[in-house]
């Protein structure tokens, strides 16, 4: 178990070791010039370098610091109306409209508009976040309640369950798969749009860190910023995962994202 | 006996695309204290409607249902239903599912009562198990006992065996006689599995389809347990068996 465990998660590095591995040869072997793209070496001094001088953690921290405030409040409002949403149709048909039409406008083309609302201080940036994750959040749950097992509903209105109790027993376990789907994806949409908003309006963040690289056409910095958002992204993702799990103990052993 | 469930000249129409589909028409049918009446016919003649009005779950466009000269209005304790599938909340483990009905009752009361039934299910060793650990046929057994939890006066059951294998299904059936004599629980159950009614009814109702009709009441007399391969088993059998078999043409065979 433990054996086919370690396999499979040395399978999932394949990939990348070949890729670092040809990254090697092209910079070292002068096929690629290094202004194009840095070799390995001088990309491991500069994260090195930067761990040490604490600017990385700082700039991670203050990214993942704003997604934090805006994930925050995406999810308290997208599974309330998310919720409310899924149990009453009028409601939904009231609300879904509109948010159907303001989802199709992509994140981008935001920012000019909160920076103008909000100037490029942190509030901007959580607004961004915040609108980025919410529809996520908001769909999976309302799909999550809808999709409930009508025949499940049945058991519980034979056992006169009040409305209250057959929303906290059957419809809120029931769509837990599907609202965790849509934390999971109003995460990683939030924290590249943090990033992004990062890049066109900031002063601090990993994403003003990438674009103040660029300028100054410092590509091992650019490239530790690309990598600290992966890794970072991807934590961020797997401790999702585990509360999850916690959250729901009868999916244990059986498979799912 | 007394009678403890009596359904008089209930009708039931749905309103379609194409107008009104009567599923259910002027069904008159009392059951006694403690039987165990099994209504036959072929899918989609309403047996499992007529379970649902009686459950409460839906309501007759005609007619009434009452249950201890009391109409029913909508669920309540005193009726519970257990389905083809067997209707487990998969995030709840099993005892939590037998406890499902018993929210009135302190904790302590609830889990003395599921673990009545569920050791009466065979099934105490898995109390902590989720329903999706747990084999076709244990989960029924589970729902069986998540019905019997609330004590209730009418047990409606709606082909509980449908979906188990011939050998499981055998087992349940057993199982399912013998609760019935020690509960002495009144019983409805629909099938469409003439050997299964023969075995358990008391009495068997034959329903023709579209719309819905009582054709035959017929009471089994015989003791129990049942022989399967009996003549007098066979006998039932056949005359349930008549009313769904159309006579065939007669095929000559022609030999030169």
């Amino acid at each position: 178990m433990a054996r086919t465990k370690i396999l499979n998660f040395l399978e999932m590095l394949i990939l990348p070791a070949l890729i670092l591995l040809a990254w090697h040869w092209a910079t070292t072997s002068g096929a690629v010039p290094s202004i194009v793209l840095p070799t390995l070496s001088a990309v491991g001094a500069s994260i090195a370098g930067q761990l040490q001088s604490g600017r990385l953690q700082t700039d991670v921290l203050i990214s993942v610091s704003r997604i934090l405030k805006g994930y925050a409040l995406a999810v308290v409002f997208g599974l309330a109306f998310g919720v409310i949403m899924g149990m009453n149709e009028h409601v939904n048909r009231f609300f879904g409209g509109l948010f159907r039409a303001i989802r199709q406008i992509p994140m981008i083309a935001w920012v000019p508009l909160l920076v103008m609302w909000f100037g490029i201080g942190e509030e901007s940036k959580v607004a961004v976040i915040f609108l980025a994750s919410f529809f996520q959040i908001l769909l999976n749950t309302i799909s999550g309640i809808q999709r409930t097992d009508q025949h499940l509903v049945e058991v519980g209105r034979m056992y006169q369950l009040s409305k209250w109790r057959l929303f906290k027993e059957i419809y809120l376990p029931s769509a837990l798969t599907s609202i965790f789907v849509g934390l999971k994806l109003g995460l990683s949409v939030s924290w590249m749009a943090v990033v992004g908003a990062e890049m066109i309006a900031a002063s601090s963040g990993i994403g003003f860190r990438i674009n103040d690289a660029r300028a100054l056409l410092d590509y091992p910095v650019v490239f530790t910023g690309m990598i600290a958002i992966a890794v970072t992204g991807v934590l961020m993702d797997v401790v999702l995962s585990l509360i999850a799990k916690a959250c729901m103990p009868w999916e244990r052993g059986s498979q799912h994202a | 006996m007394p009678e403890k469930l009596s359904i008089q000249g209930v009708s039931k129409s749905f309103a379609t695309q194409t107008g009104t589909l009567s599923v259910l028409e002027d069904i008159d049918l009392d059951v006694e204290e403690g039987e165990l009446l099994v209504i036959v016919g072929h899918s989609g003649c309403g047996k499992s409607t007529l379970l649902k009005n009686i459950a409460g779950l839906e309501t007759p466009t005609e007619g009434t249902i009452e249950v201890d000269g009391r109409a029913v209005a909508g669920p309540g304790p005193d009726r519970t239903m257990i389905f083809q599938e067997h209707r487990l909340f998969p995030w709840m483990t099993i005892i939590d599912n037998v406890e499902f009905g018993l929210h009135d009752l302190p904790k302590k009361e609830r889990d003395r009562v599921a673990r009545k039934y569920l050791k009466l299910v065979q099934l105490e060793d898995f109390e902590r198990s989720y329903p999706s650990q747990l084999s076709g046929g244990m989960s029924q057994r589970a729902a069986i006992a998540r019905a019997l939890a609330t004590k209730p006066e009418v047990l409606l059951l709606d082909e509980p065996f449908g979906a188990l294998d011939a050998l499981t299904k055998m087992d349940l059936q057993d199982e399912l006689l013998k609760i019935h004599e020690e509960q002495a629980t009144t019983m409805v159950m629909v099938t469409h599995d003439i050997d299964e009614a023969v075995y358990l009814a008391d009495r068997i109702v034959v329903m023709s389809s579209r719309p819905g009709k009582i054709e035959e009441i017929v009471k089994v007399e015989l003791g129990r347990p049942r022989e399967r391969g009996s003549a007098d088993f066979a006998y039932y059998t056949k005359r349930i068996y008549s009313h769904f078999l159309k006579p065939r043409e007669k095929r000559f065979d022609y030999v030169i």
